[in-house]
């Protein structure tokens, strides 16, 4: 039985490592930009299903190692990643910053957004249709780990890269002009304005950056195991948990928070039928929402 | 209207109307200017629009119409930060400190407009003239108390060197000691060289410590002269205990500098 | 020409079901400002109860009770009535967004249940055999549409000018009250958020009504007539309709059904069954975009009296 529940444990890491890269943006988009932007999951899918693009035109690479896939993958998800960041600022161009600029309330945005979501999400059906995907043909081995969980290798090379692009993020927010810019906006808009600071860059900035972090996460998702066009979908609600859990706007609460809601998903799935499993982090979210709404690390708003 | 060969002015504001909503203005044709090396005090009563004017000025809210120069440059209708690039320094009222960045990255943001080599140093001299921060820098800027919140925020306005400085109500809430030690700080400040705007509910201590005062009722000018003539003036009481908009008849009173012609 | 008229005639009941959706949602929205993303999970638990309670017995189900189609659909109210009740309880006091959130997640957890809890819903394959009231009088389908429809027509006729009668009442001005001014509602404290509770309860039993109608219309109800897509429908019907006006909340259930239901037609014609499922995705991405179009260029729809989109510029 302890066995199952490490097992539980191991897989929530795994996945919860991957929700984190997405609530990161999640989080930033409501603190930064003021409103919950349910467009966000598609970024996960547009991500993975650009990587798979570029990787059927270019292939993925000789597997490294016991991975089953290689530098070309890598290098197509950087690319994906920038792509993906690129189209969430062109978003936001195209539709959020017309609606804001016209004093829109937010939740207008949030509306054009569940609006943008479903033309997103259907623009790959219609490219890829229904049927599920694969980066890689190359079988895996599980390994094993005392004291008898089952890992596979590239859950471990996922959770690695994921936590070093977590900490790249955490150094540039702290350390460069342009970050500290960020967490200015997203405390005061007004006040950073007064120091100088340009809100159109820092929108710009953000929307790129949160645009290829869920990138990044959905190339992890569809890499454990498959890719299909409801992938971002499915994570929506496990997204905002995260986010709001640990407070909007803050890098280590979208972090713990992801943790979190990876570990507590797979906890609950020990005790619940599996048709039940997406219910967890709506469950999760609606006691956030409930008791604690500011989250673990937010900042009254 | 023309800069009347007046090079030492370093911000102008004339006939600003302006408001939160497009359409409803709360300042209706206000003007004012101020020199280098001045302390300029905007008083008048609550509503009047003293923080609006600031803020119209700032480019934080939109103009409806008038004309704002800072440095012989026109700035009217310009986003903040596009103001604070020309050469203004703003402390607003509240939230003048981004209260969940440490001291630090509270003045790396109010230096974000600074090339690399200059921040570095601005950093360091700021620290010189305000010792208590120095100490506290990795601090989270929550933690200070009001006065000390009151010298980071003015630290801040002062990173990029600014010709203006603008305060809204810079010593609201602070103990009495403390509330000369900022005027104290603005008058340093002025003399080198460096124009002074304030809005001051504390009619008296502001008057007291600035060289001119500006009277504002309704959104509109209604007295103007040098500070000492200000403070003796009957004028200046009756129009904070709601007189008559418009302008009164009596004297301005004794000045070294004739009182400004002030239009309704 | 009996094709066409017949499909005329069950397009028509389907806009009629669909636009007590939308009149419920326009209470909830129109008249208060209340976001509910979860208008499928209501529909769904009007039409479910509608269905356990009247489909006819069979073994393996539990509920089936096989009672007339008139219980059906006052059970059917007053249990997504209670539902509404409980959800709102929850969440009335929750941020907009937040509100958004939380009733859409709600919505995926009753699909959740639908699909699984077999005894009661029957799983994916749904219930059938459900009473239809007065079969047994209009034996040949057209001449029982045409009954339905009539049916439909006036329980939306009735509900459309209940509706009016209680949008002009001392209740529906405060309720008005409320979305135009937050800082009188703030003012007003508890009762405000009394009175949105009673929107929203009354707009989700209105919903349970649409599910209950749509059901007794089709004769079996499955998870797949219930899916979070059909809450964005909805959405847009009442975004190009008008929102805060009832009229144009049937005016947009029309107009967007029958884009929907168009291309749908033109897409089984257009394009091969293999590739059908990307066919269906061109319907959505169209709905979609008339969702994202209307809000951006003509935020008050098409004949609605105020725009969604705030006047006032800045802040």
């Amino acid at each position: 039985m302890s066995t199952m529940l490490l097992q539980a444990l191991a897989d929530g890491v795994f996945t919860g490592a991957i929700i984190a890269l997405g609530a990161i943006g999640v989080s930033f988009t409501l603190q930064i930009m003021r409103f919950a932007n349910f467009a966000h999951s598609e970024f996960l899918t547009w991500g993975a299903y650009l990587t798979l693009a570029l990787v059927t035109v270019f292939g993925i690479g000789e597997p490294l190692g016991i991975l089953t896939f290689g530098w070309g993958l890598l290098i197509a998800a950087a690319l994906a990643a920038v792509l993906t960041g690129l189209a969430a600022w062109g978003l936001d161009r195209l539709v959020f910053a017309r609606l804001r600029r016209s004093g829109a309330q937010p939740l207008v945005l949030v509306f054009a957004a569940f609006g943008a979501a479903l033309v997103m999400r259907h623009i790959v059906v219609l490219i890829w249709g229904h049927d599920s995907y694969f980066y890689s043909r190359e079988l895996q081995m599980a390994m094993l780990v005392p004291p008898g969980i089952r890992i596979m290798p590239d859950q471990v090379f996922i959770l690695a890269l994921a936590f070093a692009v977590m900490i790249v993020l955490h150094l540039f927010l702290t350390y460069s002009r342009t970050g500290i810019a960020m967490r200015a906006m997203a405390e005061s808009p007004g006040l950073a304005q007064a120091c100088g600071v340009r809100v159109e860059s820092v929108v710009r900035t953000t929307w790129v950056i949160c645009g290829g972090l869920a990138a990044l996460a959905g190339v992890f998702t569809g890499l454990t195991p498959q890719l299909h066009p409801e992938i971002g979908f499915n994570l929506l609600l496990a997204l905002f948990a995260a986010a709001i859990f640990g407070g909007a706007g803050s890098l280590p609460g979208a972090v713990i928070g992801g943790l979190m809601v990876g570990i507590a998903e797979n906890l609950f799935l020990l005790v619940v039928p599996p048709g039940y499993k997406p219910a967890m982090p709506f469950v999760l979210l609606l006691a956030v929402l409930l008791f604690r709404p500011d989250g673990l690390f937010g900042e009254k708003r | 209207m023309a800069d009347r060969g007046d090079t030492s002015v370093v911000l102008r504001a004339e006939q600003v109307v302006a408001g939160y909503v497009k359409g409803l203005p709360i300042v209706h044709g206000a003007s004012l200017h101020v020199a280098r090396g001045e302390v300029v005090t905007i008083i008048g009563p609550n509503g009047a629009g003293k923080s609006t004017l600031m803020k119209a000025i700032a480019g934080l809210i939109g103009i409806e119409s008038g004309r704002v120069t800072l440095l012989g440059r026109e700035v009217t209708g310009q986003p903040a930060e596009a103001v604070v690039a020309a050469g203004l320094g703003y402390v607003p009222q509240t939230g003048n400190v981004f209260t969940t960045l440490t001291i630090h990255e509270n003045l790396r943001v109010g230096g974000h407009l600074l090339r690399g080599g200059e921040m570095a140093a601005r950093l360091e001299r700021a620290y010189q003239t305000f010792p208590v921060l120095a100490a506290k820098r990795r601090d989270r800027a929550r933690t200070l108390s009001g006065g000390q919140r009151q010298m980071l925020a003015i630290a801040r306005a002062l990173m990029t060197d600014p010709a203006v400085v603008m305060l809204d109500e810079p010593t609201a809430g602070l103990a009495p000691k403390v509330v000369q030690e900022v005027f104290d700080r603005l008058r340093v400040l002025a003399a080198g060289g460096v124009g002074v705007l304030i809005v001051e509910q504390n009619a008296k201590g502001a008057l007291r410590n600035a060289d001119r005062g500006v009277v504002l009722v309704e959104g509109r000018n209604h007295l103007e002269g040098a500070a000492a003539a200000l403070l003796g003036d009957p004028a200046v009481g009756a129009a904070f205990l709601g007189g008559a908009v418009g302008r009164r008849s009596s004297p301005q009173g004794p000045a070294e500098t004739p009182a400004q012609e002030v239009q309704s | 020409m009996i094709g066409l008229s017949s499909y005329l005639v069950f397009f028509v009941c389907v806009v009629l079901a669909l636009s007590l959706l939308t009149l419920g949602l326009n209470l909830q929205w129109g008249s208060t400002g209340l976001f509910n993303a979860g208008v499928a999970g209501f529909y769904a638990i009007g039409g479910y109860t509608h269905a356990i309670l009247t489909a006819a017995p069979a073994p393996q189900y539990l509920g089936n009770f096989g009672l007339p189609w008139i219980v059906g659909v006052v059970g059917a109210m007053a249990v997504t009535a209670l539902a509404a009740l409980l959800i709102g309880l929850l969440t009335i006091r929750l941020r907009g967004d937040f509100l958004a959130i939380a009733t859409f997640g709600i919505a995926i957890l009753i699909q959740l249940v639908t699909l699984n809890l077999e005894p009661l819903t029957g799983g994916s394959q749904g219930l059938t055999r459900i009473a239809k009231p007065m079969s047994s009088v209009f034996s040949d389908p057209l001449s029982y549409n045409l009954f339905y429809l009539g049916l439909m027509a006036v329980v939306v006729g009735g509900v459309y000018l209940a509706l009016e009668r209680i949008l002009a009442s001392p209740w529906g001005r405060v309720l008005r009250a409320i979305r135009e001014d937050e800082t009188a509602a703030v003012a007003l404290g508890k009762s405000a958020i009394r009175f949105r509770l009673e929107a929203f309860v009354l707009g989700s039993t209105l919903m349970g009504l649409a599910g209950a109608m749509y059901v007794g219309f089709i004769g079996f109800v499955s998870p797949f007539d219930f899916l979070p897509i059909l809450t964005f429908q909805v959405w847009a019907m009442l975004i190009v309709g008008g929102s805060g006006n009832n009229r144009g909340a049937l005016l947009g259930t029309l107009v967007v059904w029958a884009i929907w239901a168009a291309s749908g037609i033109f897409v089984s014609k257009v394009v091969p069954p293999a590739h059908a499922a990307q066919g269906a995705a061109v319907q959505v991405i169209l709905i979609g975009l008339v969702l994202v179009l209307m809000l951006l260029f003509r935020p008050r729809g098409l004949i609605g009296e105020r725009p969604m989109v705030s006047r006032h510029l800045g802040r």
